[in-house]
């Protein structure tokens, strides 16, 4: 359903994705420009840089999840109780729903990497191992992102001033996640402190299991963090989903 | 020239309504404020990490980069400020039909729905541009000359007048497209692209942003003028961009305006 309802809309598809180029096509060209000036950064050069911010546009596709924001217009309108009355839990319908639009989002991608391959040239030839790695990889980092967001949002259920925190979380994610810069970039102690969380393995993990800078070892090591993190984001959501629909009492009630 | 002056001070009654409005929701202030924390410190969290490993961005130093960065942070406060939250309300008022009711006031229609209501909470960013022009500027050690610093004024104004002129041409779509929110992310990702000085970038993508949106002349000029880098060829570009694009914008929004029907006709 969701993936017929995203198929409709193809011109807000295609300025939804003309602006979100922007950003990618902006860091390659700022590391870019520095990589041809100062030689290589730790293992990433121009071709090395090119290449990551390619891919990156795939791993933002798969990065979208429900905005946390959402949560505060159901929770304080109300809606969220023609929610409540299903009897199915709706983080089920949610995490379904943006994996289907997430389809054609896809879909959508393949003419903008042919785009961004030609006008940039990256350096690029994954093995069909790193390829099935890199899918397995993306969707286990859509689970754990979505997860994330979706307990971010559940703060909605107690204040309504969350996006504060959001906004810090988000800022957070932008240096810690691989969006910004590859880690690599960022000075060790940085390093060392994304390993621990769970931004990573989101991001930059899949983005690195293509343009193969990880060896199969690290690989399967990145899987086993990524499976740890969905089981600590999803015990968390449990727990928090529970408690939060406990103590609300719905508009009308 | 009395028309002018009444013009005037309908914009200022409003202004002071949405603010005196506004001000009555002090914890949006404290939102607002670490909203602009996180900004600044990503902003200048990636110039550091550029100069890092380099002394120059094709040839622009790391002053001259906060100095573009600041110039960032004040413009989109001034947008964000005065002519954002009106392009929203402009383009609901389209889709709700209530833009009927500003369409009969006896003033210049597209003066009324640019100047209804104010963000006045992200007058925050305006300090914080401020300020960052300040750092920028001591690092540079230079005097600011007063030619160069005329120029910089003149620069921020054509700038200013350039966002406003890209927001609403593309907000007056609304007249033709109902669901225009993602025009809004789009501004706001080009906009982003002005963090870096548009010299940097490839030909083509300067071109765009001088011509096709002239986000990337509106801030890189003004920073260009107060690092001492300005051109009297640059100069020349951003007045220019600024004329064509007030005719462009007036011109697109009568069009709009005459084959707009109303909601209730």
């Amino acid at each position: 359903m969701s993936m017929q309802r995203q198929a409709q809309y193809r011109g807000a598809a295609f300025i939804q994705i003309v602006g979100f180029l922007v950003e990618p096509i902006v860091y390659l060209i700022v590391w870019r420009t520095v990589a041809a000036e100062a030689g290589d950064i730790n293992g990433y050069g121009v071709d090395e840089f090119t290449a990551y911010y390619i891919v990156w546009t795939l791993v933002r596709v798969f990065n979208l999840a429900l905005a946390p924001g959402a949560w505060d217009w159901w929770v304080s309108s109300g809606r969220i109780t023609n929610d409540l009355v299903h009897p199915v839990d709706p983080y089920h319908r949610n995490i379904a729903d943006f994996a289907g639009s997430k389809i054609i989002w896809i879909l959508l991608w393949v003419p903008v990497a042919v785009f961004l391959a030609v006008l940039f040239r990256p350096g690029l030839s994954p093995s069909l191992f790193q390829v099935v790695m890199f899918f397995v990889a993306a969707w286990a980092g859509y689970v754990i992102r979505f997860n994330l967001l979706y307990l971010l949002g559940l703060m909605s259920f107690w204040t309504t001033r969350a996006q504060a925190l959001v906004d810090m979380v988000v800022a957070m994610e932008l240096l810690l996640s691989g969006r910004l810069v590859p880690m690599a970039v960022m000075p060790e102690w940085v390093q060392a402190i994304s390993n621990w969380l769970p931004f990573k393995w989101t991001f930059q993990f899949p983005i690195e299991v293509v343009i193969g800078r990880l060896t199969t070892e690290e690989i399967w090591r990145g899987i086993g963090a990524q499976l740890i993190w969905i089981a600590i984001t999803g015990v968390g959501y449990s727990v928090v989903w529970r408690r939060a629909i406990k103590q609300f009492t719905a508009v009308g009630t | 020239m009395n028309h002018f002056v009444h013009s005037l001070g309908v914009t200022f009654v409003h202004w002071r309504l949405a603010a005196q409005y506004e001000v009555q929701y002090r914890m949006n202030f404290f939102l607002q404020v670490v909203k602009s924390t996180v900004n600044l410190v990503t902003g200048i969290v990636a110039i550091g990490l550029v100069f890092n490993y380099t002394t120059d961005l094709g040839g622009w130093g790391r002053p001259e980069l906060l100095a573009v960065l600041g110039v960032h942070i004040l413009l989109g406060g001034v947008i964000q400020t005065f002519i954002v939250p009106n392009m929203f309300t402009f383009m609901h008022g389209v889709r709700e039909g209530e833009l009927d009711y500003a369409l009969v006031r006896p003033v210049d229609a597209q003066l009324f729905v640019s100047t209804r209501s104010i963000g006045f909470w992200n007058v925050v960013d305006i300090v914080v541009g401020v300020v960052v022009l300040g750092w920028a500027l001591s690092d540079l050690a230079g005097r600011l000359d007063p030619v160069d610093a005329v120029l910089f004024g003149i620069g921020l104004v054509c700038g200013a007048i350039i966002l406003y002129c890209v927001w609403m041409s593309f907000t007056t779509l609304a007249f033709w497209l109902i669901d225009v929110d993602d025009m809004a992310q789009l501004i706001s990702g080009l906009y982003d692209a002005g963090r870096w000085p548009i010299r940097v970038y490839p030909l083509w993508l300067q071109g765009v942003l001088t011509v096709i949106v002239p986000l990337g002349v509106a801030i890189t000029v003004p920073a260009e003028a107060l690092t001492d880098r300005i051109t009297p060829g640059a100069m020349a570009v951003l007045v220019g961009v600024t004329v064509v694009a007030v005719v462009v914008c007036r011109a697109f929004w009568l069009h709009g305006l005459k084959n707009y029907s109303g909601a209730s006709a």
